[in-house]
Parts: C-alpha cells; structure tokens; sequence
C-alpha cells in the first residue's frame, strides 16, 4: 500500500500496518523549518518532507486576483487563512508582529445591520487557481493530499467586527451575526465547490478550520455554535462529500461538547487533537468517539515536544499508537504547527519513531 | 422592585433593565452601597463561577459586565456622595511583544464588576511601563497576562524590572494566559495565578486579603 492508501485506510478504520503521520497543516514556522531543512540539505521544502517520510500533502488554491494593497505578503493567498498572508482578500489588514500572524483593526467594528454587511467588500470566487490546486496535487501522487487549513467562519467574524463585538452580538444582534455567516458561507460554497469539481480525484480530502474554543472551554456556548455555525459547516461539508472527499475539520481547544454535532454533520477526521486543552485526552476520544471519527494530531507542543528528551518522545508516540493498534483512525502530527521552540532533534525523533512504530507498538 | 431583580437582571446581561431597577431602588432610598454589595457585585460573582464550571461562555460574561457597567452609570454620583470605596487597584496589561487582549480583558472586565478599579496599559506592554504605571498609580495589584511560550519570558524580565526599581514588594502580582501554569507563576516568583476569567475574581479578592 502506498501513503495515500494507507492515511485512507486509517481514515476509514480499515486494517494498517504502519502508522501514518504527518507534518501539522503540512507547514512549520520559518527557522526551524530552515533548520531542518539545513539539517538534511533538503533541496527545498518538499524534499525535507520526503526525507521526513511524512505521509500527507497540503495543496491550496493559490491567489491570482486583483493585486493585494502594499503590506500584504504574497508567498500565500488564498481564503484558508487570515493570517496576514491573505487577509487582505476579506479586507482586513495584516498584522505587523508575530510572524504577521493575525490582523490589525476591524473593517466591521460598527456593523449593527444586515446592510453593513452587504456594504463591505468581500472576495470573489474567481480569485483563486483551482486548476493550479489539482495539478500540484497530481504532482505529490503518492502522498495522501488534504487541500485547505483555516477557513474561519467565527474567527473571521471576530478579525471583521472585534472579538468582543462578535461574541455580544452572538446575544445583542443575531441578525447581524446571522447575516455575517450567510455571506462568509455565500463565498465558500462556491470556492469549496469549485474546488471539489476541479480536484475530484486529485485530491483525497478538504480540510476546513475556524477557531472558536480555548483551552478549558468553548468561546461560545455550544448551544450558540450550534444555532449559527453548525448549519453552515453541515452545508459545507455536504459540498465536498457530495464528491467523495474525505472531510477534515480544525479548531484549536476544547471542542469536545459539539464533537457528536461535528460527527452528525459528516466529519471524517478531526484535526488536530490538542490534547491538554479539557476533555481532549486521545484515549478518552477514541473511547467515545473511535468508531465514528478518526483523529490527527495528539502529540502536544504546548509543553511536550519543546522540552522533552528522546526516551520521552518515543515513549509518548508508542504510547498513543498503542490505543489505536493496528484499526486505524489515527493519523499522528503534533497538536499544532511545529514553532520555532521545538528543537529539531525533537521533531527528527518525533517522526523516526513513528516511522518505527510498526514493529513496536502495533503487533497486538 | 427588589435587590434580587437587580442581581437577575445583572446577571442576565439584561443592561437596561438593570439600569432602570437600579434608578428605582435609588429613589426608594435604598444605598448605593447596598445596590452594589448585596446586588450587582454579588451577580458578578456569580457570573464568574458559572463561567468557572462552564455553564455559561463569553458572551454571558460581557453582557453581564456590560449590564454591572450600566449600573455603575447609574450609581455612580450616588457612590461619590456615599464615598463608596474599592476593593483595591489593578494595573493591567499583556507583556512584552504579546497582543493578545481577549483574556486580560474579560479578566479586567469581572474585577471591575468585582469592585475593583482597573488601569488597564493594553497590550505589548513593555516592563518599563510596568514599572513607570507602579510608581505612577500605586496599585495594590498587577495583573499580567501572556499567550505565547515565547512571551512567558516577558513575565519574568517584568518581574525583575519591579524588583530593581525597589517596588516588587509594594504590590501583588497576578499571572494569567494559555500557557501560564501555577507550575510557572511558582518558579518566576508570581503571587498568584488564575486559569480563567472566572476564577480571578476569587483568586484576586485571597490575594489581597479582601472577604
């Protein structure tokens, strides 16, 4: 069985005999990949991770609209983020700090109707190079190919409007809440149906994300999620699956209250388990949830891998393969993307070790 | 009219009733005091452990601050008159190079619903300005939060800047943000520690002995 096969396989709680991992969201923060990549003198990025082994591929649908104002970065544009590479596209500003992670100011801070919302500039779906996604995705083959990562539907409210204002509006103006989703969902059913077209049977998966939970509780009650988020995530993912993708869906913390909602709606793969944030333990999961969701992630980087030895490291990754054996429903990365803290020795035997995990861990 | 639709309605984020009840218990004569300590504080409070246990969320809380703020409005020539005091001062902010505000926020948020005043410095809040806010306001408390494993270190170096300006032991420092543990506000020498919002209100009262 080749990488794809295999990722199916788990996916799919079939029967595998390796354990498939991955690199969070296919990407690394700047200087270690450099490190790592110096490390192994990768040719370029790719070529690091075929030496790594990892089994997935991320593919986006690049930007190839109208230029984007000074200050935004042009390496990645496209709706799966709005991190300062492409928040332009939804008319926010890139932030300046961090990585120019995140955003500065709030087109939609004084928004209070339905025409506030149809007022602001929002993307075009022929913004983006959906043939240019399938072809990349031909190229990577053998590999397991998930398109997509961020495509906020809560969290790009909170960039437009203020997180404050967005999470009072979810109880002082439902309407405008309300008309703010319907108009985010407006451009990505016809991104996210584009792309399902154009990259049937190049693509294996759509990976869709928002953010909405920290580390002890959900943002907003489930029962607020549930009201405004949930049907356009069910309508989302109905989309894609329609075409026989495989749906992933992210959201950093705590999501275990709405994991049945997400189940019901048609996940495949929740990604990634972060698992000190509450009721994220992977075994607890597994045991609630295994024979309905399959699960990436699960090896933490808040506290584990930054400061954790070898014996430690492989000790932990034997550990979670050993609850899943040899059924599937796993697919192994770190609980978010690999930061500059992480020493590149830890990420060297994070992955060796999983590549060993075979023979240690999933002969019952 | 009675204090316990004051503290419902403040509790439900209910602000313009809230406001409305608080008028007319004023004009019933009832203190402000009163209105405060046995109504609108209490509710809270309460709003504070529901959040604790995860029975209400965000937005439950910012209603409900936004309802004790309405109060205060309302309440406020009558608490000068009646000299009505605060429980202690807080000096707020995220630390060096974080600009994470949400949690600081909410936190300064139920303080003041507490009774607390809060000087809050904003984000990116370096440890010089730390130092200049403690000898400008003298605060009984400092509140700091941080999000990133690479901004924790601004807590420390913050700590420090205190400690050689002389005024590390004129106030208590509170600690707060996602990788913020007790474990670490124990090793960089942090007074106290609190994992949420909700719980900063009891963890901030037991730092200055308040009851």
């Amino acid at each position: 069985m080749n990488n794809k096969e295999i990722v199916l396989s788990a996916i799919q709680h079939e029967s595998v005999d390796a354990l498939p991992f991955d690199v969070f969201e296919g990407w690394m923060w700047p200087d270690i990949s450099k490190r790592l990549m110096d490390r192994f003198s990768a040719r370029d990025y790719n070529d690091l991770l075929d030496q790594l082994g990892v089994y997935c591929r991320w593919v986006t649908a690049k930007y190839i609209g109208p230029p984007l104002p000074p200050g935004a970065k042009d390496r990645v544009a496209s709706p799966h983020t709005t991190h300062s590479l492409n928040a332009s596209i939804w008319g926010l500003t890139p932030g300046l700090k961090m990585h120019g992670v995140g955003t500065e100011g709030h087109p939609l801070a004084r928004a209070q109707s339905v025409s506030d919302v149809l007022d602001h500039s929002w993307p075009s779906p022929y913004w983006f190079d959906y043939e240019g996604a399938s072809q990349s995705a031909i190229g990577y083959g053998d590999h397991f190919v998930i398109l997509g990562g961020f495509s906020p539907i809560f969290y790009l409210i909170a960039d437009l409007c203020g997180m404050e204002k967005t999470l009072m509006d979810i109880v002082l103006n439902p309407e405008l809440i309300q008309a703010l989703v319907d108009r985010i969902v407006e451009f990505y059913a016809e991104y996210f149906s584009r792309i399902a077209l154009t990259c049937q049977g190049n693509v294996d998966a759509i990976a869709f994300g928002d953010d909405f939970s920290g580390q002890l509780n959900m943002l907003l009650s489930p029962g607020h999620w549930r009201k405004f988020f949930k049907p356009a995530w069910s309508k989302l993912f109905s989309i894609v699956k329609g075409y026989g993708y495989k749906v992933m869906f992210h959201s950093c913390g705590s999501v275990y209250p709405v994991i049945p909602d997400l189940i019901e709606i048609g996940l495949d793969v929740l990604y990634p388990v972060q698992p000190l944030a509450r009721s994220m333990e992977i075994s607890l999961l597994r045991k609630e949830f295994g024979s309905s969701l399959a699960f990436y992630g699960a090896i933490d980087v808040q506290e584990f891998l930054p400061f954790s030895n070898r014996a430690e490291i492989e000790k932990e990754v034997i550990r979670v393969a050993k609850i899943f054996g040899k059924s599937g429903g796993y697919i192994l990365s770190t609980s978010h993307v690999i930061m500059d803290d992480v020493p590149e020795e830890n990420v060297l035997t994070l992955y060796d070790t999983a590549k060993d995990v075979t023979n240690l861990a999933l002969n019952p | 009219m009675n204090l316990e639709t004051i503290y419902a309605a403040t509790l439900n984020g209910e602000a313009e009733a809230a406001a409305a009840e608080v008028q007319e218990a004023l004009e019933e004569g009832i203190s402000a005091e009163d209105i405060l300590k046995q109504a609108c504080i209490p509710a809270m409070i309460k709003v504070g452990e529901l959040f604790e246990i995860g029975e209400v969320f965000v937005p439950e809380m910012l209603i409900a601050a936004r309802a004790m703020q309405a109060t205060n409005d309302v309440l406020r020539p009558s608490q000068v008159e009646a000299d009505v005091k605060v429980l202690g001062k807080i000096v707020m902010g995220t630390v060096a190079g974080d600009l994470h505000d949400i949690g600081k926020n909410l936190v300064g948020m139920m303080l003041a619903g507490a009774g607390f005043e809060i000087i809050d410095l904003g984000t990116d809040v370096s440890p010089q300005k730390f130092v200049e806010a403690v000898e400008e306001h003298k605060p009984d408390i400092i509140g700091m939060s941080a999000l990133l494993t690479t901004t924790m270190n601004s807590i420390s170096t913050t700590l420090d800047a205190l400690t050689q300006a002389g005024l590390r032991d004129q106030v208590k420092v509170l600690i707060g943000g996602a990788p913020v543990t007790q474990g670490f506000a124990d090793k960089v020498g942090a007074d106290g520690y609190a994992a949420d919002a909700g719980s900063a209100i009891r963890i901030t009262k037991a730092l200055i002995e308040v009851t």
